[in-house]
């Protein structure tokens, strides 16, 4: 068993085939007739052009126009004059090199320029001079590519790493799997893996001296684990993975698109978590109805400093566009204690999860606070926009926090620069504090969410991280279920809307007891999203209410597992439909 | 000539496919046109010239224009960098 980087989820098992492209020998003599090695310049480049761009057409065809755009990447640099076509020239003309070797000569040096950068997007472009450079080479020396148009069923390609141009031509239907030595989850075998969906790993170092032509090879395309023959356990498991796989595929297909509808005609909504434009594509893959969370962190971590306003009102308007008119929900930073985010500069602190974060943070530093407000505001004139405060533990701060908010936007008018007239605000209830005042909160506020992974951490006095207390971290504790039950009754009693989005809003036998309790509306991460609305259509709003009131009295968790057990054998989550 | 200096917002800097994109756009100006950063220099119409200045996300960059249409290319390029959704 090896391992790699998987970039392409799925298990792939078949029989090794492996592959190689030797490198062409390269002629080193001078040119003798340097006017005919220009003609044959322009000849082979123009050729590998036309070539090219029938790639680019099939690609596109075969797998979308992201392939297609990868070889548009290609023709641009093919036809690069400054940049590589006279530069090239020059070395025929005067160095007196012949066409094949000032082609490689100057295109290896373009190829080493970009494996020295810092940046492993760029190293993985240097596979695309390489893949010009040999097809260009090949051509002036008339020699051919290698054949991947007949592969037998069922292979599991074996390379040290794959040109742009051989992945673009692979019979993806034909293979399991593809495994390669080199290369990184940026590079163009990642990338048509991804598009064709073949389960691929990369980077994987000891595949070569692995497998050999025929070796039944198991590809697990998520893990990156890579076995060449394995025993039957080990295929078993392969195996499972498989199934397990195609399940929730098979899920994700059925009830995707189907309403957040309870069996008894009540409509719930079903949103996504999100911690960055990039996952706007997964949110709207698995049915998100909208965004219950973004994680705005994402914005300052990995930089020197914090992002300015521009950038920021860049980002929230792109993740409102993505979403296309659903609603939008983010989070004020939530930084600081143990969410370290260096470009902050913030000092450490003694105790953490007690300390200077989030809100407390925020109100501290209004300048860096009112930067991300004046942003969202202004992101707000394209979509439906809620900001939400994190960390929130008195009405004093929701008051100080709103206030903040208005000075953001009367700066915004003052510059005349468009924003929204007025942006709902939540209060992310994580605190038992916000959760003991839910009601008073609930004036001031036009929405809560329920942010459980804290709430029961700061309620039960446990670190999930610390092995020794984790196991005291549960959402079945009464105490966290009645905190929880009191805010969404605040809620509902203020008129406003309550949701939730810590990750007991995913767990299935706890969402019979949240609807009962009032909830309705969840925000997840997407993935549980076709799960969680499969669950929801099998419920009866009466029976998680009266499975609610069942289960509120009860003082000790061990009861309330044992009661919620009880709930799913009788009534509750009975049939699918 | 016109001078201006911007921040990089592309998601992914000037790499690749929006490097291919962005040299097009250049090329499209009948003004010069440079691109200076980390005291390096290059012709922003040429691709492989942007590929190997590595410029990443967060880079503020100097363009430079000088030309009849200068102003609009300036624009342009400016305007292109500063998207973080290309």
């Amino acid at each position: 068993m090896v391992t790699g980087t998987g970039v392409c989820d799925g298990i792939g098992v078949g029989r090794a085939l492996v592959v190689s492209r030797p490198a062409p020998e390269i002629p080193t003599h001078r040119a003798g007739d340097p006017a005919r090695e220009l003609a044959a310049l322009e000849d082979a480049f123009a050729a590998v052009i036309t070539r090219t761009e029938a790639l680019s057409r099939e690609a596109g065809e075969r797998l979308g126009e992201e392939a297609a755009r990868i070889f548009e990447a290609h023709l641009a640099l093919l036809r690069d004059e400054k940049g590589l076509l006279a530069p090239v020239r020059k070395r025929v003309s005067a160095d007196g090199a012949n066409a094949a070797h000032a082609v490689w000569l100057e295109m290896d040096d373009i190829a080493g320029q970009l494996r020295a950068a810092d940046d492993a997007y760029l190293r993985a472009r240097a596979a695309d001079i390489e893949d010009l450079r040999d097809r260009v080479v090949l051509r002036l020396l008339g020699l051919k590519p290698p054949d991947f148009s007949r592969l037998p069923e069922d292979a599991v390609l074996i390379a040290a790493d794959l040109a742009p141009s051989d992945a673009a031509r692979l019979d993806t239907g034909k293979l399991a799997a593809i495994v390669t030595a080199q290369g990184g989850s940026t590079g163009h075998t990642a990338i048509m893996a991804r598009l064709a969906g073949l389960p691929a790993v990369v980077g994987c170092a000891g595949i070569l001296g692995l497998a050999r032509d025929g070796d039944v090879v198991a590809v697990d395309g998520g893990t990156g684990d890579v076995c060449v023959n394995p025993d039957n356990a080990t295929l078993r498991h392969f195996r499972d993975r498989q199934d397990a796989l195609l399940r929730e595929r098979e899920l994700l297909a059925r009830y995707r698109d189907l309403p957040a509808v309870t069996a008894d005609g009540t409509a719930l909504t079903l949103l996504a978590n999100i911690g960055g434009p990039r996952d706007i594509e997964q949110a709207r893959h698995h049915g998100a109805e909208g965004v219950g969370l973004v994680r705005s962190e994402f914005l300052y971590m990995e930089r020197p400093a914090p992002p300015g306003e521009e950038e920021q009102y860049n980002a929230y308007r792109a993740i409102l566009e993505g979403m296309a008119g659903r609603p939008v929900t983010v989070r004020t930073l939530d930084a600081g204690g143990d969410k370290n985010v260096p470009s902050l500069g913030l000092p450490p602190e003694a105790n953490p999860y007690l300390g200077c974060r989030a809100i407390r943070l925020c109100l501290r530093e209004p300048a860096l606070f009112k930067t991300q407000l004046r942003a969202l505001l202004r992101a707000g004139a394209h979509g439906p926009l809620r900001v939400m405060f994190p960390m929130i533990s008195s009405v004093e701060e929701l008051a100080q926090a709103k206030d903040l908010l208005e000075e953001a936007r009367r700066e915004l008018e003052e510059r005349a620069i468009p924003c929204a007239a007025a942006l709902p605000v939540g209060v992310m209830v994580e605190l038992p504090a916000a959760a003991l005042l839910a009601r008073e909160l609930a004036a001031a506020a036009d929405f809560f969410s329920i942010g459980t992974n804290d709430l029961i951490q700061y309620t039960v006095a446990a670190d999930r991280g610390n092995s020794r207390v984790a196991e005291l971290y549960s959402p079945y504790h009464p105490a966290v279920l009645r905190l929880v039950a009191g805010v969404i009754s605040a809620a509902r009693e203020a008129g406003i809307g309550c949701g939730m989005c810590g990750e007991a809003a995913a767990e299935p036998a706890l969402v019979p007891l949240f609807v009962g309790m009032g909830l309705r509306e969840l925000s997840v991460s997407p993935t549980y999203l076709p799960g969680l609305r499969r669950r929801l259509r099998a419920l009866r709003v009466a029976d998680c209410a009266a499975l609610a009131r069942e289960i509120l009295p009860l003082g000790s968790e061990s009861e309330i597992r044992e009661a919620l057990r009880q709930g799913a054998q009788t009534s509750i989550g009975g049939q699918s439909s | 000539m016109i001078t201006q200096t911007v921040t990089v917002l592309l998601g992914q800097g000037l790499h690749a496919r929006p490097a291919a994109r962005f040299a097009a756009l250049a090329g499209s100006f009948e003004a010069e046109l440079t691109l200076a950063y980390g005291g390096r220099m290059c012709d922003p119409k040429s691709i492989v010239k942007l590929l190997t200045l590595a410029v990443g996300r967060g880079a503020t960059v100097e363009l430079r224009a000088d030309g009849p249409d200068e102003e609009e290319a300036l624009r342009a390029l400016c305007e292109f960098v500063q998207n973080p959704t290309e």
